[in-house]
């Protein structure tokens, strides 16, 4: 007896065709595409960021980018969304450090999470997103995208269109950084 | 905690406060720059990026350092399984819907 086999469809394949019927009038798809995808970002833009709050905007604004320039894809759509994600990502990250850069680093926030979100940290996981807000946004992209989102350097590199050389170094010297700030602490 | 290291990638940001000599920082490393070897050990480098077991990192390494990094990893994972908070669905697509075809 033989059984049925699978039709095996490929992601960016169903990604462009559910994108050209949202393009023809059938909006309500796009809610398929936010499923798909959304959690690895809130992700990013969580260890982005440090704050739940911040990266529920980030997203939000982002996706509603996205369906706006919908048009413009080209290419593989999850590699287009997480560049959309990770520039918001990172002006966000550019506009708070230059509204504190008159302040002495003690004075500026360590991390960016309020109060209330504070609370529902861990000790540990409040210390690293404060050792993370003295990262250059280039080398917290990098140390997230290795250890919090778990990727491969070569996913990395397709995603940000740089060598897996490059972005090792980032990784390297985010760890540096981090273990420097950490390690008295915590070792 | 040993703060006094400028950890910005390039100028950004100015010194904010004085630093030693085996702490001041360099004026940018560019990608394809040899990474100094400080703080992090290659060993240790090698294990995070799983590269090689935890008993050949534990002849080079103290413990500390080992279980420091093993508590963030800890963190990190549980941090992979965060969710999308679902008012994010349910706002993009309602703002969709205000606005009409993109």
């Amino acid at each position: 007896m033989t059984t049925a086999q699978p039709v095996m469809t490929d992601p960016a394949e169903a990604d462009q065709e559910l994108i050209n019927r949202i393009l023809a009038g059938e909006s309500e798809l796009f809610s398929i595409l936010i499923r798909r995808y959304s959690d690895p970002l809130y992700r990013h833009a969580l260890g982005m960021t440090g704050s739940p709050d911040v990266a529920e905007d980030i997203l939000q604004s982002s996706f509603i980018k996205a369906f706006n320039h919908l048009a413009e894809v080209r290419g593989r759509f999850d590699a287009w969304l997480f560049r959309i994600v990770a520039n918001g990502c990172k002006d966000w990250l550019k506009n708070i450090r230059r509204t504190h850069l008159s302040y002495d680093e003690d004075d500026q926030p360590s991390s960016y999470a309020t109060p209330e979100e504070d609370l529902d940290r861990t000790e540990l996981r409040t210390d690293l997103d404060r050792a993370l807000a003295h990262l250059a946004p280039s080398l917290r992209e990098a140390f997230v995208m290795k250890h919090v989102e778990g990727r491969s350097y070569e996913e990395m590199a397709e995603l940000l269109h740089t060598t897996v050389g490059a972005l090792k170094m980032r990784v390297h010297r985010a760890r540096e950084a981090l273990q420097a700030l950490l390690e008295e602490k915590y070792a | 905690m040993n703060t006094n290291r400028d950890l910005n990638e390039g100028s950004e940001r100015p010194a904010t406060r004085p630093t030693t000599p085996e702490t001041t920082p360099r004026a940018s490393l560019a990608d394809g720059d040899a990474l100094e070897p400080r703080l992090t050990s290659p060993a240790l480098h090698a294990w995070l990026d799983g590269e090689i077991s935890d008993a050949s990192l534990a002849i080079t390494e103290r413990p500390q350092v080992i279980a420091m990094w093993k508590a963030l990893g800890s963190d990190a994972d549980k941090l992979r399984n965060t969710a999308t908070p679902s008012s994010v669905e349910a706002i993009v697509m309602q703002k969709i819907r205000d606005k009409g075809r993109p």
